[in-house]
Parts: structure tokens; sequence; C-alpha cells
């Protein structure tokens, strides 16, 4: 697997390491640890950290394998309305995705697998949006909220 | 890179406790290594103690149901034991409801499952029933 | 503008012992079951208070966007808060500001000259300000109290009983909807977790019709008991829901279903090897 440096052809961003390269499975893990931390310290309940991490899985998943692991995803935490919450942005330079309501059927899959990632990771978040564009990439963004 | 995870060989069974956090490929290799195991031993019944698996998406899915029918056709009976409420009911969410897998509550009662569905009885089993309890 | 209400708070004051007594007369006849409701002394003693804070804002000098009656507006609220939704119909509580206006209405008309007419106008705006104030506390309360009533629905709904040793029954009744099915599943769960039950009975006698949106939630709690390693049997399946089932083409075969929660038992016993006795 070719791993691109990522960060080359962007405006820099402040440091920080809410941001991780989604080169490989070893950084897919990475990915999943920091979310549940983030959600942890944020006072998630153990299955809204169990959701949101699966979801993670699925999209970081989407990206090294549809994308060759040209992508990243961003970590932050959030507010609005007196309410906390965690925004997860994917990113890829995949060849993104010509039809998306079709992607997101139960079952679609172009990869041989179960076709339960993108509409899985939907059913599994408050908040999703997804935008792509074919031959620039995709970018997938979900929050949550807490529950109170 | 590929962390190790055990695979006890128990009586004409194989038990695997997945303790650490695996990635696809990692998913991928102990499929591969419990399927040798199974050829190896000419083993039964394969129990998958996924008790300290936080984390359970539609690839690792999809690995414990193919293992599961692959070690069928090589005549081992399969029973996934101890999964936690939080990884049930986010496989329900996404749609995963891994109908043709056996479960048991732990790795006692998955050992009297696979006693009951594999019609030979090992003398073997009963003696280790106690032997790992679900750890987190 | 404002001369003409210091006319009238003065008026008012000057009349208030009578003004009081014509009002407390109304609100006898008119309101009969909210005075047996908050007590006879309470009205009378929240009607002087209302009646003085009402003079009292007349004699303030506002703007026009000022909330003349912000403290008439306390006591109505207090006064609203002591009343039980439950015996009290809104239009009494309605006319205890109605009947005010009415008193003030008839004393005025008595004591009439040429300005004050022209200040009745006035009046009927303020008494119909109050009157939708009080509907809308009224309604607020209630709604206030069907929240309150939901939320100790759902905490009492999903009770997981521990029928034996290793057998767990959820009795389910009422509407089964996705959140509450969410949350009888994650209390079936844990308890299938906390005691190592291996059975699951959900008893679904109590649910008056089965959709294919109810087959769907009780398939997917029967699915996570078995995700869990526990069986689960489905009881309460009379014959009009088994035709319901049939007919709407929904597979149930892969669980253990039965028609009386007895029978189910039993079948639980037998799955973990026990005997009664």
């Amino acid at each position: 697997m070719i791993k691109k440096p990522q960060l080359n052809n962007k405006p820099v961003k402040p440091d920080n390491s809410n941001l991780i390269p989604i080169a490989n499975f070893e950084n897919v893990i990475l990915g999943r640890q920091r979310v549940r931390e983030m959600m942890n310290s944020l006072g998630f309940s153990l299955l809204d950290q169990t959701r949101i991490v699966t979801a993670v899985s699925e999209l970081a998943r989407n990206i090294v394998v549809h994308a060759g692991g040209c992508g990243e995803m961003i970590i932050s935490a959030i507010e609005k309305n007196n309410k906390k919450g965690i925004e997860c942005i994917f990113k890829d330079q995949g060849k993104g995705i010509a039809d998306v309501n079709m992607a997101l059927q139960k079952g679609f899959s172009t990869s041989n697998s179960l076709g339960l990632g993108l509409s899985g990771a939907k059913n599994l978040c408050q908040e999703f949006e997804i935008n792509s564009v074919v031959g620039k990439g995709t970018q997938v963004t979900i929050r949550e909220w807490v529950k109170r | 890179m590929y962390e190790e995870v055990t695979i006890l060989k128990i009586g004409d069974s194989i038990v695997v406790p997945i303790q650490v956090e695996l990635h696809d490929s990692s998913a991928k290799t102990l499929q591969e290594n419990i399927l040798q195991k199974i050829e190896r031993f000419g083993s039964q019944g394969l129990i998958i103690d996924v008790s300290a698996v936080l984390i359970i998406d539609s690839f690792l899915g999809r690995v414990l149901i193919d293992t599961a029918s692959m070690a069928k056709l090589m005549g081992a009976e399969t029973v996934v034991v101890g999964m936690r409420k939080e990884v049930v009911l986010t496989l329900l969410h996404l749609g995963l409801t891994m109908k043709n897998l056996h479960t048991a509550l732990n790795i006692e009662d998955g050992f009297s499952l696979l006693n009951r569905l594999t019609s030979s009885i090992s003398g073997n089993l009963l003696g280790v029933s106690h032997d790992k309890k679900a750890t987190t | 503008m404002s001369n003409i209400n210091l006319k009238v708070a003065d008026i008012l004051d000057k009349n208030r012992e009578a003004l009081l007594d014509s009002w407390q007369q109304q609100l006898i006849v008119n309101t009969r079951v909210l005075v047996s409701e908050v007590g006879f002394n309470s009205i009378k003693s929240y009607s002087e208070q209302v009646l003085l804070s009402f003079i009292d804002s007349l004699t303030q000098d506002l703007s026009a966007e000022e909330d003349r009656f912000s403290q008439t507006r306390v006591l109505l609220k207090e006064f609203i808060a002591k009343i039980d939704f439950n015996n009290v119909d809104f239009v009494e509580v309605v006319n205890f500001i109605l009947t005010l206006k009415s008193s003030v209405t008839n004393l005025l008309i008595k004591e009439s000259d040429a300005c004050i007419s022209e200040s009745i106008l006035n009046l009927t705006s303020w008494f119909d300000d109050l009157t939708f104030y009080i509907f809308s506390i009224c309604i607020e309360t209630r709604e206030s109290l069907i929240r309150e009533q939901q939320r100790a629905f759902m905490d009492v709904s999903v009770p997981v009983v521990r029928l034996w040793n290793q057998i767990l029954m959820i009795p389910l009744v009422g509407m089964l909807d996705s959140s509450r099915t969410q949350q009888m599943m994650e209390t079936m769960l844990g308890a299938l977790e906390d005691y190592q039950s291996r059975v699951a009975i959900l008893d679904i006698s109590g649910i008056p019709v089965v959709d294919t949106l109810v087959a769907r939630h009780l398939i997917t709690a029967a699915s996570a008991a078995r995700l869990m390693g526990a069986e689960c049997i489905i009881t309460g399946v009379r014959a009009r829901i088994s035709q319901t089932l049939v007919q709407l083409g929904v597979d149930l075969s892969g669980f253990i279903t039965r028609s009386t929660l007895a029978d189910g038992f039993a079948t639980a016993l037998k799955i973990t090897g026990q005997q009664i006795g």
C-alpha cells in the first residue's frame, strides 16, 4: 500500500492530535480509540460510545478500502444550545461516489462486503452528512449529542 | 503487525478468547489461524469468546459469520460467547442480526451448547467448563 | 391616558370593599368547583390580593412595552399552581378573572361619566390580556403534567421479572414503539448479563394489536436476546395474532413461540433442564 503525505497539498491547520491521517487499518484503530477517549470525557454512555465508535470504524475503513488510504479524520468536541457533542469529519481524496443515495442503500457494496458500512454508519448516529464529488473525493460528517 | 490471539485446544474443541482490538487484516489472520488449528486437530467445536471485544463492526461481524460457516464445512460447530450488551444493540442498529450464528452467555454455556450440537460427547469437556469465565 | 387610568384606579380603590364583595359573589356562583377545590378562604385572600395588585398596576406610569401586570401575573400563576386540573375545568379557572372583569365593568358603568366610558375600551384589552395569560398557564401546567406522566410511564413500562432460576420474563404492555423497544432491550440485555439467564420470555399478551412494525420490534428484541447467547421465547401469541402475523408475512420461525405464558414457562424449564418441585 502506498502511503502519501497527507497535509502537503493543504492549507496548514493548527497542529492538533485530533487530526488523524487514515492510511491503513492501524490508523483506523487509533481513530476509534481517540473517539472513545473523547466521548468518555464528554460523558457519553457506554452504549453511545459503542454505537459511535462502530460508525467511526465503518467510515474510516471506507477511506482505507475505497480511497486507498488517502484521507484523514478530524475529531472535535462541539457545543450547541448548552448541549455537548462530538463531531467527526472523514475526508478522502478517493474516486468519489457517483450515486450517493444508492451507496446509502442497505446491502449496496462495491467491495464484496456486506454493504452495511455506509448505511449502517448512518443508522448509528444522530446526525449524518455526506458530500461526494466524483474524481475529487468524499467527505462524511457525523455528530452525536450527549443525551440528558 | 499482528498481535497474537491465543488459541486453546481443549478436548475436541478449540477456544479463542479475543483479548486484543482487532483491525481488518488482523481479523483475517486470526480467521486463518483458527481454521488451520481446526484442520490440524480435527476439532469438532469452536468457541469464540468476545466478552473483551468492545467493537464489532460490519467487517468483524462478517469475519465471525464466515469463520463459523468455514468451520462448519470442516465439521466443526461454532459458538460465539459473551457478547456485550452494547455490542448487541449496535449490531442490530447496523442491521446485522447474525441469524445463523450459535451464541451462549459464557464459555460454560458455550460448551454445553456444543455438547448438544455435536452428537459425540467428549469426556474432556466437563473438566474445563469452569476454567474461563467471561473476562472484561 | 394615564390620567384616565388614575381616575379608574381611584374609583376602584374607593369602592374596593363593594367590588370585592360583588366579585366573590360571582365566584361562588360561576366557579363552584374551583372554590370547593381551593377552599373559600384561599379564594378570598387571593381575590383580594389580585384586586389590590390590579388597582396598583393602574397607577403606574409605564411605557407601552413595559408589562403593566407583572405583579398580577405572579399572583395568578401562584394561584393556578394550587389547582389540581384533574378536578377543575379550564373554563372555571378562566372565569376567575372574567368575573372580576364583569364586576369592575358594572361598577364603572354605575359611576359613569364621559371619560370613564372611554376607559372601558382599555378595560377590555387588559382583561383579555390577563385571560390569555391564565389560559397559557393552564395549558402549560397540563402539558408538563402529561410529560411527567409519560416519563413515569416509561420508567415503569419495562419491568423485567426473574421468573425462575435462569429464566427472565418481560411482560410487554400497550404500544411497542421504537423508543420503548430500545429501552426494553437495554433493560433486558442488562438483566441477562447480570443474572446470566439462559432464557428470556417476551410475553405479548398485553399488546392489543400486532402489525408489521410491532413484529419488527419483537424480532429485533428477540434477536438481541439471542445475540447475547440466551434463548428467546415469545408467549401470548393468541389465535388472532397468529392469523395477523401469517397474513402479514412476518416470519417468526427462528424463534420459539407459544400461545400461553404457562406453556412458554414449561418450555423454558425444559431448555434450562430444571423442574419445579
